[in-house]
Order: structure tokens, then sequence, then C-alpha cells
């Protein structure tokens, strides 16, 4: 990566930028003012004058580039990790997931295992999901066959003169429907009572 | 010491935009991961109309891209090539 000419200290080696921070880190003490102005003092000893506020930009880039490379390197890790363990998983998945465990860890937080197992765990439930929105699917379709069943039963009935006579009766609802019942579907309870089929409980 | 009126330098901040996500070339960023980064580079912190300006301004000179993320309901963040050269990386 290039080193912007605003800062003199991020086009120095490595090592060398390790030690400002570890100079920046530096406690207070009674021999040494510690932090930011003793790194300067540092510099300074090294021919290298910059101003506080160039020390305290290079200082956040530091720690920042850290967390990403960091976090890049996790998710490098996992994603290695996730094609040895499972190969039926396709390239895109796997930088998606790299991906995604990128993003966590540069936001502190998480860890590659426990990454790991939340996918799982993701899965698992996206799985739980898909099975409930199959079962759900599968509810509506019934009941919409239910419901276009009963419409159509109604419609042959309604022109037929049997059922309109017990509807018009003065019987209550509960005696109608079983009369309804007894009359239409009486050739399902002698094929029940034969043993031709078996109506759930 | 910046105050709040002070107002962000936008071609520092448009330039840490790319410092960020340069950090990560191979990486997407979102865009509370690009706030944060830039604004801890510049001596005046950026709200998120400026940042999202910041953005916008790499988006229209070809250094930035973005993709949206179905799942998180987000667009992510990322260098082109352009961008990538721009940075100095290879």
């Amino acid at each position: 990566m290039k080193a912007r000419s605003d800062s003199k200290l991020k086009t120095l080696p490595e090592e060398r930028q390790e030690q400002i921070i570890a100079w920046a880190k530096t406690p207070k003490s009674e021999t040494c003012v510690g932090g930011l102005a003793y790194a300067l003092e540092q510099l300074a000893a090294d021919g290298i004058k910059v101003s506080i506020s160039t020390l305290s930009e290079f200082v956040s880039w530091w720690s920042l580039r850290a967390r990403y490379l960091s976090a890049d390197a996790r998710a490098k890790q996992v994603e290695e990790l996730l094609k040895s363990k499972d190969p039926s998983m396709t390239p895109e998945r796997i930088r998606e997931l790299g991906q995604a465990l990128f993003t966590m860890e540069a936001l502190d937080s998480g860890d590659a295992e426990t990454f790991v197992n939340l996918e799982h765990l993701k899965l698992k439930q996206d799985s739980a999901k898909f099975k409930g929105s199959l079962d759900l699917a599968k509810y509506k379709l019934d009941r919409e066959k239910f419901e276009v069943e009963s419409c159509k039963r109604f419609l042959s009935w309604f022109k037929d003169a049997r059922a309109r006579e017990i509807a018009d009766s003065g019987l209550s609802n509960a005696d109608k429907i079983a009369r309804l019942r007894e009359t239409y579907f009486a050739d399902v309870d002698k094929l029940e009572a034969e043993g031709g089929i078996h109506l759930p409980e | 010491m910046a105050t709040k009126t002070d107002k962000p330098d936008m071609p520092l901040l448009r330039a840490k935009v790319r410092e960020v996500l340069a950090f990560a070339p191979q990486r997407k960023f979102t865009e509370a991961m690009i706030m944060d980064g830039a604004n801890r580079m510049v001596p005046v912190p950026a709200d998120l109309a400026a940042v999202r300006l910041a953005i916008e301004w790499n988006l229209g000179s070809g250094y930035v891209d973005y993709v949206y993320n179905r799942d998180e309901d987000r667009d992510e963040w990322f260098l082109t090539p352009r961008g990538k050269a721009k940075e100095g990386i290879k």
C-alpha cells in the first residue's frame, strides 16, 4: 500500500513503525514523559521531525491498519478451513462467509471458531426456517383446496332440493350439519363400516 | 483542537475513504466501517452526510464501487482497480 506524502512515518520500514508505536505506548513515569511526547523526543533524536498531529494520525492509522490486517488474516484462515472441511461449499459461498467474518472481526467481535459455530447454527436455523416455510406453504395449499372444495359443494348442494330442505328446516345448525353429513356421506360411512377406508380420528 | 463548528476537510476525507479501503483491498467495507476508520485519521470528525459525499465522490471518480448485500440489506464498498492503482496497490 502506498503511504501518503503527508506522513513521513508511514514510509518507514515496518520495524521502525513498530518501534514508534512502542514509544507512543510507553507509560509516563518519573524518568519518562511517555506517550506521544516521548515518541516525538525519540524521533527527533533519530533526526525525524514531525508534528504531534502527524504522529497522532500515524498512531491511529497504524492501529487501524493492524486491526484490518488481523481481520483479513482471520477471514482467510476461516476460508481455508471451510475449503478443507466442506468441499461441497462453493467458492462464492466461502468468499461470502469470509467477508462476513472480516466485517465481524473488524468490528471487534468474535473469533474464527465462534464464527464457524455460529455459521453452522445459522445453517441449521435456515434449514428449520425453510422446513417451516414449506409446512406453511403446504398448510396454505391445503386450506385453499379445502375452501375451493367447500364452495364447490355449496354450489352443488344449493341446487339440490334435499340439501335446501335440510338447510331451510327449523333444526339447529348442529342438527342440520348432522343431517347433511348423514345424507351426503352415507356412502363414506358405509365404506368405513365395511373397513374400506379409514378416516383419521 | 477541532470544534463542532469546524467543517471537515473534504479532499482529505475523500483520500481517507480510499485509505481505509486500502487496508484490506480484497475485502468490502460497510459505510460504518469507512466512517469509523476515516474519522480516526482526520483532525475534524465528519458526520455521515460528509462521509457519504466523500464516498460518492470516489464512486464518481471510479476509485470505489459497491455491491448490495441482500442478507444484511446494506451496500458494501471496495476499491476498484483504478482505486487500487491510485493507492499504489499492485
